[in-house]
């Protein structure tokens, strides 16, 4: 029980800590229920011919997470989600910000009684934090063009 | 001479800096020795399919747009592409972004087709009538 306990936090934690998102909004007149096979993947600009655009897709992480590698399955995930069985990428970009960070500094000093002491202080600062954002369009393909370009 | 020593060592850390690279495979690898070619704002003349996505991350003195390339066309060697294209950059105050999509010819280069010669205008009805000014 306690182990079961101790999972379930442990998920609670790395899921409250990610910094993956994603969206998937269906737009125009042909809605779908969730496609559950293989997505093709278009990543450079090439429209397949005959597909139907089902919606938008954009998905984007922070740091270690914002990398092509993680996005791109989650990306493909949320295409199928709307119906789309084909992913169209319509652009792949970085957004740095500067974030405010507070860091703990140690620093030590002489003290009357022990010698040397210790003591710590928290110090603003700011770093540079890169988002990485996926977007493009959901695609549904009829069956035999299902391969990717 | 200690203080040269530290001198130079400091100036070393300062100016190092290196790339990171992360591939998305929509193809299976298959390296080859062929020259990548490299495509920024246009695609190439050749039909082509998407082999990966590539994303090269770079820091400190790595962190402009040649030595981004230069990485990416390490990796798309390794995976056996014949071109990059759409690659986009962009630029922080520590580090550097590029991506670029990694494709494979899938046919030859199309062979040219002469230019049509230029359309003979026939000249107006009028012409070689003197203007008249009133």
């Amino acid at each position: 029980m306690r182990t079961f306990a101790f999972l379930i936090l442990c998920l609670g934690a790395l899921g409250g800590c990610s910094t993956v998102g994603s969206s998937a909004i269906r737009t125009g007149a042909t809605v779908l229920p969730a496609y559950s096979g293989e997505v093709a993947v278009y990543a450079s600009g090439q429209r397949p011919a005959g597909a139907i655009d089902l919606g938008v897709v954009e998905v984007h992480g922070a740091q270690s997470e914002g990398t092509v590698d993680t996005l791109l399955p989650l990306f493909a995930h949320k295409v199928a989600q709307i119906g789309g069985n084909a992913a169209m990428i319509d652009g792949v970009r970085a957004r740095y910000t500067l974030v405010p960070q507070a860091t703990m500094d140690t620093y030590y000093y002489r003290c009357r009684w022990a010698g040397t002491c210790a003591s710590n202080h928290l110090a603003m600062t700011s770093g540079e934090e890169r988002v990485l954002s996926m977007f493009g369009h959901a695609y549904r393909l009829p069956d035999k063009t299902q391969e990717g370009p | 001479m200690r203080a040269i020593l530290f001198g130079l060592a400091a100036v070393g850390l300062i100016a190092c800096g290196h790339t990171e690279s992360y591939v998305a495979l929509l193809r299976s690898e298959a390296p080859s020795n062929r020259r990548v070619e490299v495509y920024i704002d246009a695609i190439p003349k050749r039909p082509f399919t998407d082999a990966a996505i590539l994303q090269t991350i770079g820091y400190g003195n790595r962190a402009n747009a040649e030595d981004l390339v230069q990485a990416m066309l390490v990796d798309a060697a390794r995976i056996g592409c014949d071109a990059l294209v759409r690659i986009q950059f962009d630029y922080g105050s520590t580090s550097s972004h590029a991506t670029g999509v990694c494709v494979r010819y899938t046919a030859p280069v199309a062979p040219a087709v002469a230019p049509a010669p230029p359309t003979q205008v026939p000249p107006p009805a009028d012409a070689g009538v003197e203007e008249r000014r009133m």
